[in-house]
């Protein structure tokens, strides 16, 4: 059966939106003008997605959260014309699937969409441990849908920095967190991880833990941090040995991006730091 | 490995311009969660050269580029040849920052690497 989204088609980004939401396969898309039109539609029909107007209030926006007749609750992915950390933790703090301001990235956005059209109700909550713009603690089970949804309100939180800083560091967080879901909780979504971002004047800092056993970064023989100089690719010997997966660059690309990075000693929380 | 839905990527697999060439265009992030049906296709190619257009690709991760380089070893293995082509500015800097952009063989498009590997 056909996925329906409703998209609120109030500005020029959000045209440009809709035609990579066309490109989605399964999915019937009606269009509304304004949240308040859109509002009124979700209320005579049940939508799997909704996409928020770039204009409005927060509080209209947030409102599509509200199940009503009867419907079930909507994945709402809200838009928004300028950066506001505030809005944002509003925003998960409330139950948004996802967050976004122009300018709008395609990619991410695609992805997102997919995600939210995909994945079946109810969606595992984000629980926002802190709210603070410059201290903000996330804790989420460790599925992959909810590691993509805290790496885009991450994405959120540094709407100020230059993308191309801005993709590396999101790049060293999905290692990390992808690490934390994989190896830390087994992809087990009974199992959470917990994500601090902290940011000062001269740094970022990225704090995530699960509960898992850990380990010893010496002994990642199957990790690319553990190559010796000149053999980048000695480690996917080892994994094939040992029967894992094709990958281990995540530490070593993470270590690249981050001008600091540490273990607690038992191996199952990492500390990532970005001086500004 | 994950269970859950996964995020699409699309591989269109043709015939190159030359003789005994194949080219596999990838389209979307390439993950954890999809580098299997990737990893397929490459897998069950047995043509004699391999270009991969990463054109489309905005990211990839750590899994993803581990099966990128697989392809590597085994094309050395079975003495065939490859090369990844179209390489976006961010898995550019992936490869960097992984150390592995001098052993995977890159050309800026498929006409290039056709006329350099055909």
């Amino acid at each position: 059966m056909n996925k329906r989204l409703l998209l609120v088609k109030d500005s020029s980004e959000v045209e440009e939106l809709a035609a990579k939401i066309s490109q989605i396969g399964g999915c019937v898309v009606d269009q509304s003008d304004s949240n308040p039109e859109a509002k009124a539609l979700a209320e005579s029909a049940s939508y799997d997605v909704v996409l928020t107007g770039v204009g409005g209030t927060l509080n209209e926006k947030l409102s599509f959260l509200e199940a009503s007749n009867g419907h079930r609750r909507s994945r709402v992915i809200v838009l928004g014309a300028e950066p506001s950390p505030g809005d944002v933790t509003a925003a998960i703090r409330r139950g948004a699937f996802s967050y976004f301001t122009a300018p709008f990235q395609s990619t991410c956005f695609q992805e997102i969409v997919t995600r939210a059209l995909e994945t079946p109700d109810p969606v595992a909550p984000i629980q926002l441990l802190s709210a603070l713009p410059n201290w903000i603690i996330m804790q989420f089970a460790a599925e992959h849908v909810a590691i993509e949804r805290v790496l885009q309100f991450l994405r959120e939180f540094h709407a100020d920095l230059p993308p191309a800083l801005r993709d590396n560091l999101m790049m060293a967080c999905r290692e990390v967190l992808l690490n934390a879901a994989e190896h830390g909780c087994g992809f087990d979504p009974a199992k959470y991880i917990q994500v601090v971002y902290a940011r000062t004047k001269r740094l970022l800092l990225y704090q995530v833990r699960d509960p898992g056993p850990g380990f010893a970064p010496q002994s990642m023989t199957h990790a690319a941090i553990s190559n010796p100089a000149g053999d980048p690719i000695r480690h996917l010997e080892v994994r094939e040995q040992q029967g894992l997966r094709p990958g281990g660059f995540g530490i070593l690309v993470a270590e690249k991006i981050m001008d600091e990075m540490l273990y607690n000693e038992k191996g199952n929380e990492a500390l990532l730091i970005k001086y500004l | 490995m994950p269970t859950q839905p996964t995020a699409p990527v699309k591989i269109e697999n043709s015939p190159g311009s030359k003789e005994g060439v194949n080219v596999l265009k990838v389209i979307g992030p390439l993950t954890i969660y999809n580098f299997f049906d990737f990893q397929d296709f490459t897998r069950k190619d047995k043509s004699p050269i391999l270009i991969i257009d990463l054109g489309e690709v905005p990211y990839m991760d750590s899994a993803a580029l581990g099966c990128l380089l697989g392809v590597h070893v085994s094309c050395e293995k079975n003495q065939r040849k490859y090369a990844v082509v179209n390489l976006p500015e961010r898995l550019q800097t992936m490869f960097s920052m992984a150390g592995v952009s001098e052993y995977l063989t890159t050309y800026p498009s498929v006409a290039d690497a056709e006329s350099a590997l055909a």
